[in-house]
């Protein structure tokens, strides 16, 4: 009961103070209400623009949905390929991390000049931003297997296929499902850059009504992208939870 | 039956690492099949690392170990028991100890049967479908015994494998591993630094030295061959215990 109320109870009511204040803050007028409009007008904005915002929702969603697979099979293909071969390691592990450093805003004008207005370069933004977290702790998670076990597989002359299978994979589920964690976020916001320039969904809201100075529309958009985010991230857990909760620590809550 | 065990001929074996550090200085003796062999020794004297290379998973510096020459490939099951138990934690009791068989390619319908098998034997049969995470330690070193033990293995290596488990489990495990490899014919090679564990279990003990890196002394268990509870209470027992004591003081002196 006391945990129910910690985790639901406690943060709905930090909710309702916050917006609350805030309301408060710029009816009264110790904000100017175009820097940061009131959170009535947010709600009005998204009743008012219910169908252009949630169509353009449903864009950023599938862009996100493909560019976070995409990162996923990339991104563990990618790693096992590090982790097999020592030369494939050396020679481009470095440059894996280009796409953790990547200026992401300097690249998406040329997205669109390589793939065009619309999906494609969304997705190739959204791609691109989230690839490296699932790189990294992909391969963490498979250069962590234990060695005691490492020893058992060889002892019992396992091919590096069953060893891939067997052992290093599910050891580095854990590992895994972190970076997933940190790719949902991260191609959220990828795609969203990417729309900005790509012409289409939330990102494109969000750019065209900056331009009109309408900064409930901004507000209201921003909070859809962030539930979107949420949703995803949650959906994330919910997988760990279910492959996890037998074995590791993480998600049995034993200490 | 006959001849069952592997033998293993340990020849001038030498390890030394990187760092200057030479464990094994030339340790040579050789094991007839079928023999439970206790190796102990200080700690750093290199117990370990030569049952790993008997394991051929290390390679000595020098020197030549050979396990079952007769033998082909495929007649060679070793088995290795760590110092934990080391089960794959995401698989349930009954599929980490069909784990070897599954490497091996054999059936789910011998791989289960097989496996059921071993866990009776040591008596953890009602388990199977638990995981290793809601057992016992010392469970969890039963179940690692029964991986070890499902692919009828020929010569069965342990290390230290209940060292961090209570003395009531440990004594237990010790008299249910003697009697495993009573009823098997296997050979044995068990590492420990426990004195009354070697004592107990072993036909032979040899003992290293971590001065010299070499085989310090190598000796014939006097026990009678039957081993229970009550041996512990022969006056054999506390004179050979006693024994490797003042032998193991020397060594550490």
């Amino acid at each position: 009961m006391k945990v129910k109320f910690q985790k639901l109870g406690l943060p709905l009511i930090a909710f309702f103070v916050i917006t609350a204040l805030w309301e408060l803050a710029v009816k009264v007028k110790w904000i100017n209400p175009f820097i940061l409009p009131e959170p009535s007008q947010i709600l009005d904005s998204l009743i008012n623009d219910k169908a252009e915002l949630w169509s353009a929702l449903g864009i950023t969603a599938l862009s996100v949905g493909i560019s976070f697979l995409m990162s996923v099979v990339v991104g563990i293909g990618a790693a096992i390929l590090l982790f097999t071969s020592e030369t494939v390691l050396f020679a481009f592990y470095p440059y894996t991390i280009f796409f953790q450093t990547v200026p992401i805003i300097a690249i998406a004008p040329l997205l669109v000049i390589w793939f065009g207005y619309g999906i494609p370069a969304v997705v190739a933004s959204g791609f691109i931003v989230s690839v490296f977290p699932v790189i990294a702790s992909t391969l963490t998670g498979l250069m962590s297997a234990d060695p005691a076990l490492r020893d058992l597989f060889r002892l019992y002359r396992a091919t590096r296929l069953q060893a891939m299978v067997k052992l290093y994979l599910p050891s580095s589920l854990p590992f895994i499902m972190n970076g997933l964690r940190i790719c949902g976020g991260l191609a959220v916001i990828g795609a969203i850059v990417g729309e900005f320039l790509g012409g289409v969904g939330i990102g494109s809201i969000i750019d065209v009504a900056r331009a009109q100075q309408r900064i409930d529309k901004v507000f209201a958009a921003v909070l859809l992208a962030s539930l979107l985010g949420l949703l995803l991230i949650k959906g994330i857990d919910l997988v760990s939870f279910l492959l996890l909760r037998n074995w590791h620590p993480s998600e049995s809550g034993e200490e | 039956m006959i001849d069952f065990g592997l033998s293993v001929q340990v020849s001038q074996v030498v390890k030394s690492y990187d760092s200057g550090l030479s464990p094994l200085k030339g340790v040579s003796f050789s094991l007839e099949p079928g023999k439970f062999l206790a190796l102990i020794g200080p700690s750093g004297c290199g117990k370990t690392t030569l049952l790993k290379m008997i394991a051929h998973l290390r390679e000595p510096s020098s020197g030549e170990i050979k396990v079952g020459k007769e033998k082909t490939d495929k007649e060679r099951r070793v088995a290795y028991v760590f110092q934990d138990a080391y089960l794959l934690p995401w698989r349930k009791v009954l599929e980490n100890v069909t784990l070897p068989l599954e490497i091996l390619g054999a059936s789910k319908v011998e791989r289960e049967l097989k496996a059921r098998k071993a866990l009776e034997r040591v008596g953890l049969i009602d388990f199977e479908s638990y995981y290793p995470a809601n057992l016992s330690g010392g469970m969890k070193m039963r179940v690692s015994l029964a991986r070890s033990l499902v692919n009828n293995p020929n010569l069965l290596l342990l290390d230290e494998p209940f060292a961090a488990l209570d003395e009531v489990t440990r004594l237990r495990l010790d008299q249910d591993l003697r009697n495993l490899w009573a009823e098997s014919q296997m050979t044995v090679v068990f590492v420990t630094h426990s004195i009354s564990e070697a004592a107990f279990l072993s036909d032979r003990i040899i003992m290293l030295s971590t001065k010299t890196g070499k085989i310090q002394h190598d000796i014939i268990n006097p026990l009678p061959k039957n081993r229970t509870l009550e041996t512990r209470a022969l006056s054999e027992f506390s004179q050979l215990t006693q024994d490797l004591f003042l032998r193991f003081q020397e060594l550490e002196a």
